[in-house]
């Protein structure tokens, strides 16, 4: 082997490996949804003022939670999977916050399915877990614009499954001061600790 | 040789340097594996030594890892020799396996002895996973990724060899004799039997080699991201595929001394029959289906397939063993045979494999197995097979390599040694699982000890016979000059 | 070598091209789910690439003299075919614009054309090791997606990954048995020296 060739190779190698360190975020994100994770820390990207509807009917904005750090999942309650998981979990949250008394945090659970989420079924989702609205808000997008641009903003892909229902990612997306700055799993541990955490 | 036949030939002059490489390696890496291997038996012993299990387990995982990859390329050091006399093989290539395989070393022995990796060269999913601290994931990584190199080694050298073979015989099927056998094509005595090993070697490794190609990835993707986890059992299928087949193999490989160097001893042709030729094309399909006999004690296998491996484990070695040590002793009878170093080695190579044969036979009895597979039998059927079969080939080979066999006294006295001294760490083995002692265990009841300290012992008694016999090869060597067919008389 | 080139090769290709990649309707369809996408689009597209090398003369000469023993090629195909092996890219490839023109534009080349060509320059030894290593792709990629407790692609449903899985079980089993009778009995042409029966 010529040293050109070799050294065109090494050059081929470095091309190719640096795209896909580019890609991945140095080899830690290979599928869409830690991709979406390791984006959002890094361009902490801003959201708009939602328009929501929660399960009484009453209309809130995003700008209402002002300094609190606001969780949000994407929920539909139709959903037979992971929206109950999520139902739980936040409930665990919750009973957290009482306990502590912190008022850092709040929970939103938004539904995707705004069609079908009335308030009324918003409110009997939130009746299978039992938590209080203080601390929790379900809510659904108040019009389609919202539907689509919530969607945009976070990079949440919805896709339909067979059964009429909705694929869906299951992170948590932490929203604070107007900026979307980190996605995390739902079994992530951290969230503990940022509950009671006093910074 | 004609003329036409030569033309097919590697030329002389590429045949032996690498050759030589790989002997010099394989023989010092044996001797330090196999002081490894009595340290072991002394902390199993306990009188001597105390090494702690933690040690204890990344000197298991480097002596298997260790004797298994230097096996391989010793065998094929025997197999890539004689193979060339009859296809042109490329000595880059064989130069190249030999580099990349002792980078995969590098990287095995270090990831045991930097990274403490310590899961046993069987690297059985998910232990290299789960290793409650005691080695890090990237000395795994490193671990399973020399494994992976070693078999893009040996695949870059068994491609080259099946290409010249295919080359010059048309087929692998022919090299292997099919139409001879099945009668498409007449015996041709002339066809040499290391054209026929090499065919099977080549068939059942680059089998194994893919099985390699799939569960090493595997492995390392459920290092890098455990939720993926694959079936375990089929992972381990797959694992001992891959190792079964490797290592069945070094000995189908080594064999071609005994076929070649013999009848320049005895002064008459080895040759091709159709016994022969329905021998080896039975072991090529059972060393390939007869792996599910390390599997015997996992329940939840389909039985027929356990029972495959019972009916195989009784027959798969003996075809070509009856056909070699029959044809090898018909050989030798009355042929006012030289006895040398290389030529006792060969003889007692066939001898060990015959006897090897027997505890093989019993462990792969189903009933036997679900009390026997955990002790120290197993170790003992297999030391069996590599200490007295496969080592003496790889000597025997080396000294007719080095020394045209004439070793004189050091040599005959070294081989009696080695072969006492096999023979009682063997039993130290066999006699230690008869009474139910475990393998793999660092500790042994104090009423096991003894059997450690025999074991021990003997395994010095081996390192210092295989030391008379490869010393003296190994001075000789780097300059040693390959005598031809007639000036080896 | 046929003597007698097909004259509109140019013409097939480009329509092949288009359909697989630029014509939204057919590009969309292939990409409606992951086994077209995967196991049609991908392919369609890196064989355009591919056939182009191989019949194209002029192309020939210039990779001639760019990178005679395809280890260039070699490098960059199997790169950008881990490159588009990973979800995520076959993820954005469905509705980032951006990404879905990367993938129409650089499959056929850097990864058809570049392998093509190595391939062509490899010798019988390379070439085993090219076909070993692309039959253990199927075998991983099939076991992963059959098994992966995630759904990999947020654009495709788990179900589709999983049937996705098995296809490319299948076509691993197929090629295996093909490899293996071609292995030992083939290559089923007269070599150098074959006895007269
Ligand atoms: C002086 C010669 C040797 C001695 C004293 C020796 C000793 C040992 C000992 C004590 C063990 C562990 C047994 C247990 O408790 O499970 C062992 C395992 C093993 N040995 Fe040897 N050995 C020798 C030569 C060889 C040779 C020549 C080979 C192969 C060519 C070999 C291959 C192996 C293998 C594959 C294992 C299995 C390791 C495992 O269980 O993971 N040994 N040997
Ligand atoms: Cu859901």
């Amino acid at each position: 082997m010529s040293s050109r060739t070799a050294l065109s190779m090494a050059l081929a190698l470095c091309l190719v490996g640096g795209l896909l360190w580019q890609r991945t975020a140095g080899f830690s994100a290979f599928t869409y949804e830690t991709w979406r994770q390791s984006q959002v820390v890094r361009q902490r990207p801003p959201v708009s003022d939602w328009r929501l509807q929660d399960d009484q009917g009453k209309v809130v904005r995003l700008s209402d939670w002002g300094e609190q750090v606001l969780l949000v999942s994407f929920i539909f309650t139709r959903c037979t999977s992971v929206c109950g998981a999520l139902g739980v979990r936040y409930r665990q949250l919750q009973r957290a916050m009482e306990a502590t008394g912190s008022k850092r945090v709040r929970l939103l659970s938004v539904s995707i399915d705004p069609a079908h989420d009335t308030p009324e079924r918003l409110a009997e989702y939130r009746s299978r877990f039992g938590g209080a609205r203080t601390s929790w808000t379900i809510a659904r997008p108040a019009d389609e614009q919202t539907l689509s641009t919530l969607i945009s903003e976070t990079g949440l892909r919805v896709i339909p499954d067979r059964t009429g229902g909705f694929a869906h990612s299951d992170s948590l997306h932490w929203i604070r001061d107007g900026r979307l700055v980190r996605i995390s799993a739902w079994t992530d541990p951290a969230l503990e600790g940022l509950l009671t955490d006093a910074g | 040789m004609t003329a036409s036949e030569l033309e097919y030939a590697t030329p002389d002059t590429q045949r032996t340097p690498v050759v030589k490489l790989y002997l010099g390696i394989g023989l010092l890496v044996f001797a330090g594996l196999m002081l490894v291997g009595a340290l072991m038996r002394a902390a199993q012993g306990a009188t001597t030594i105390s090494i702690g299990p933690e040690v204890f387990y990344q000197l298991m995982t480097l002596h298997g890892a260790g004797m298994v990859g230097t096996a391989g390329l010793a065998a094929l050091a025997v197999n890539w020799y004689f193979l060339s006399k009859y296809v042109r093989l490329n000595q880059k290539i064989f130069l190249g396996t030999l580099v990349l395989s002792l980078v995969a070393v590098v990287m095995i022995v270090g990831s045991i002895l930097i990274g403490k990796f310590a899961a046993g060269w069987t690297f059985l999913y998910p232990l290299p996973a789960t290793s409650l601290g005691l080695w890090s994931k990237g000395a795994a990584l490193t671990f399973v990724g020399g494994l992976l190199l070693l078999g893009v080694a040996f695949l870059l050298v068994y491609l080259d060899m099946g290409i010249a073979i295919v080359r010059r015989y048309g087929s692998i099927a022919r090299a292997l004799g099919l139409p001879m056998l099945f009668g498409r094509e007449p015996i041709d005595p002339t066809h040499p039997p290391a054209v026929v090993a090499s065919a099977m070697v080549l068939i059942v490794n680059v089998a194994g080699i893919a099985a390699g190609a799939i569960v090493l990835i595997m492995t390392i993707l459920h290092l890098i991201y455990p939720p993926l986890a694959p079936d375990a059992l089929l992972m381990k299928n797959l694992i001992y595929f891959f190792g079964h087949v490797f290592i069945n193999a070094t000995i189908y490989s080594a064999v071609i001394a005994v076929y070649e160097i013999l009848p320049l001893y005895a002064r008459r042709p080895w040759t091709v029959s159709r016994p022969f030729l329905a021998a080896w094309l039975a072991v090529t399909l059972m060393v390939l289906a007869v792996y599910p006999h390390h599997l015997l004690m996992d329940f939840a296998m389909p039985s027929w397939m356990a029972i495959m491996g019972q009916i195989l484990s009784y027959t798969s070695g003996i075809p070509v063993l009856v056909v070699t040590a029959f044809s090898g002793l018909m050989l030798v009878y009355r042929s006012g045979i030289r006895w040398d170093a290389a030529s006792s080695l060969l003889v007692l190579s066939l001898f060990g494999w015959a006897v090897g044969i027997v505890p093989a036979v019993i462990d792969g009895m189903i009933n036997v197995n679900l009390v026997m597979h955990n002790t120290l039998w197993v170790p003992g059927h297999f030391h069996f097979y590599l200490l007295l079969g496969l080592l003496p080939m790889v000597l025997g080979f080396a000294s007719y390599l080095s020394a045209n066999g004439q070793q004189g006294r050091t040599g005959r006295v070294g081989a009696m040694v080695y072969a006492v001294g096999a023979t009682l760490l063997c039993l130290s083995f066999l006699v230690s699982g008869a009474l139910s002692v475990p393998r793999r265990f660092a500790v042994h009841e104090e009423s096991w000890q003894w059997l450690g300290d025999v074991g021990a012992l003997s395994g010095g008694i081996v390192l210092v016979g295989t030391l008379m016999i490869a010393v003296p090869i190994l001075l000789k060597l780097p300059r040693a000059r390959l005598a031809s067919i007639s000036e080896s008389g | 070598m046929p003597a007698e080139r097909w004259r509109q090769w140019p013409l097939a290709l480009t329509l092949a091209f288009c359909v697989a990649g630029l014509i939204p309707v057919t590009a969309r369809l292939f990409e409606a789910s992951m086994q077209a996408h995967l196991l049609v689009q991908m392919p369609l597209l890196a064989f355009c690439g591919g056939y182009w090398v191989s019949r194209s003369e002029r192309l020939q000469a210039w990779l001639e003299r760019a990178d005679p023993s395809g280890g260039v090629a070699l490098v960059l195909g199997s790169g950008w075919l881990i490159y588009w092996m990973l979800p995520l890219n076959l993820d954005l490839a469905t509705f980032d614009p951006s990404v879905r023109l990367l993938k129409v534009l650089t499959v056929p080349v850097l990864l058809g054309a570049t392998l093509t060509w190595s391939w062509r320059q490899l010798g019988p030894v390379g070439r085993g090791v090219m076909l070993m290593e692309g039959w253990a792709i199927l075998v991983r990629l099939g076991w992963i997606y059959l098994i992966s407790p995630v759904q990999l692609c947020s654009n495709y449903l788990i179900g589709d990954q999983q049937r996705t899985g098995s296809l490319l079980l299948g076509l691993a089993l197929i090629s295996a048995a093909l490899a293996a009778i071609w292995g030992v009995f083939g290559p089923f042409r007269k070599t150098d020296r074959c006895q007269p029966e």
